[in-house]
């Protein structure tokens, strides 16, 4: 009852008064014909009634033959509302093209979203892996190989445990499990040494497995022996894999160099390259020479969003700044500002799993060059694992 | 036809069925004192603000009361709607 007015409304209906004649023949006329009317209303000569819009014509002959006279008192639906409009030639135009959009664009995929997975690179294969099976944007739902997928899937990207593709709408969401590390199992079957691979003085050892060939406060130079995976015992010779830690105090060094005259690059213009991209497409709004594709330095997307997903229309500026190289000069205490800060850098790198002091710091111009050497000493575990020899 | 429904409404009455379903009878749903649906009838035969009177097959059938209108008319049904004030049968004028 409550869709009957709306579907009313699409084919549009009419309302009728007659004066006249004879209104219960006319009435009768029009249900002998299956002519569908309603709200009939009678007031003195007058009988109103709704119908069709389409019917309208039907009713003419009734009514010449039971001798009335028939007028239209109004007009609704959305015949007559386009009607209205017939001469706005932009606005039908308008609706035209929503209406191809809407039939174009709603049976396609707009966006593809990745469930389940934070890393930016993984998510990146992810979808380069979904669109080889047709889970891209502008692909068709209903051509989604997603059974293929989820095998193919699996096979080439060995860091997931799970995918699967769920269409929503427009929205293909990607969703997959990633696997965790796998634990390390300790294989106690290869027999191995432990050597040092650093000269300097024990000051702890924890070895679990093997024989200490070693004592703590001994020095040691790269190459010792420190464990050993063969030892003899009262029933024989026995081998077994040596592993542990043989913690020791060592000497390093970091030397950073800085030139005092370097070639600097200045901005001498920067390009812009809007265009717009709409699904795949990419639809330029400029024009001119192509550029080398080393000035291209940054991009910026402004897309559409609805919620938290980037729908597939919007602007990509690419911005081309170009540069011209020139010769500056530094200061000896930039270049040391530079230098220390470029240690500390390395320090950070390369020392993350030790304890260091650092017990010497020179630094001076020579050749044009700012050099800086630290010495360090530190506390570092200096046994690698070799095959038995 | 007299003999036919006759037995039509034999068979309804021994069957336990609802009345009008093989004599053919019209059938009226009332809803309060403003709305009735009459289901079976045959056409209209008059037609005021102040009477509706429908043929059946036993006769015609007068609705009387004020503002009467007809929400929906199709073939074999009707929908009187308005302030009812009397229903009266007619027999053998259908």
């Amino acid at each position: 009852m409550v869709l009957t007015p709306i579907w009313r409304w699409f084919p549009g209906w009419v309302r009728v008064e007659t004066e006249g004649g004879y209104p219960e023949r006319l009435l009768n006329g029009i249900t002998a014909w299956n002519i569908q009317v309603w709200r009939v209303q009678r007031q003195g000569e007058t009988t109103r009634f709704c119908c069709f819009a389409r019917d309208y014509r039907r009713l003419r002959p009734l009514a010449r033959r039971s001798c009335a006279r028939m007028r239209v008192v109004r007009k609704y639906g959305l015949p007559f509302r386009l009607h209205r409009y017939r001469c706005r030639r932009g606005l039908m135009a308008a609706v035209a093209l929503y209406g191809m959009l809407l039939l174009l664009l709603a049976p396609r995929i707009w966006v593809v979203d990745v469930v389940g997975c934070e890393d930016a690179a993984l998510i990146e294969q992810i979808r380069m892996v979904a669109a080889q099976y047709g889970v891209t944007v502008g692909a068709r739902t209903d051509r989604l190989q997603i059974k293929q997928l989820e095998i193919a899937g699996m096979d080439q990207l060995p860091s997931l445990a799970w995918m699967t593709v769920n269409p929503s709408g427009s929205v293909a969401r990607v969703e997959v499990a990633v696997r965790g590390p796998t634990p390390q199992v300790l294989d106690l079957t290869q027999p191995s040494d432990l050597v040092a691979v650093r000269d300097g003085l024990i000051v702890s050892m924890r070895v679990p497995g093997g024989d200490k060939r070693v004592r703590v406060g001994e020095a040691v130079s790269a190459g010792t022996l420190l464990v050993s995976g063969r030892w003899e015992t009262e029933q024989g010779e026995r081998i077994c894999r040596s592993y542990g830690e043989v913690m020791a105090q060592t000497r390093r060094q970091l030397t950073v160099t800085v030139p005092l005259t370097y070639w600097r690059e200045t901005v001498n213009r920067t390009v812009l390259r809007p265009s717009i991209s709409f699904l795949r497409w990419q639809i330029p709004l400029y024009t001119g020479v192509e550029l080398s594709a080393d000035s291209v330095n940054f991009t910026r997307e402004h897309f559409l969003t609805a919620g938290r997903l980037r729908l597939p229309l919007g602007i990509t500026n690419e911005y081309h700044v170009l540069t011209r190289r020139e010769k500056t000069a530094r200061t000896e205490k930039q270049a040391a500002g530079i230098a220390a800060s470029r240690l500390a850098e390395q320090e950070q790198t390369l020392f993350f799993d030790m304890e260091y002091e650092e017990i010497a710091r020179n630094g001076g111009v020579k050749n044009g060059e700012y050099t800086l050497t630290v010495s360090y000493q530190c506390i570092e575990n200096i046994a690698a694992e070799v095959p038995l020899s | 036809m007299g003999r036919k429904r006759q037995l039509g409404r034999q068979v309804e009455r021994a069957m336990d069925l609802p009345g009008g379903m093989l004599a053919g009878a019209a059938t009226i749903e009332i809803e309060g004192s403003h709305r009735a649906v009459i289901s079976g009838c045959r056409g209209i035969a008059a037609y005021t603000e102040e009477c509706i009177r429908l043929r059946t097959p036993e006769g015609q059938m007068a609705f009387m009361g004020c503002g009467l209108e007809m929400g929906c008319l199709t073939e074999d049904g009707a929908t009187v709607t308005g302030e009812l004030q009397r229903i009266e049968f007619i027999r053998g004028e259908g």
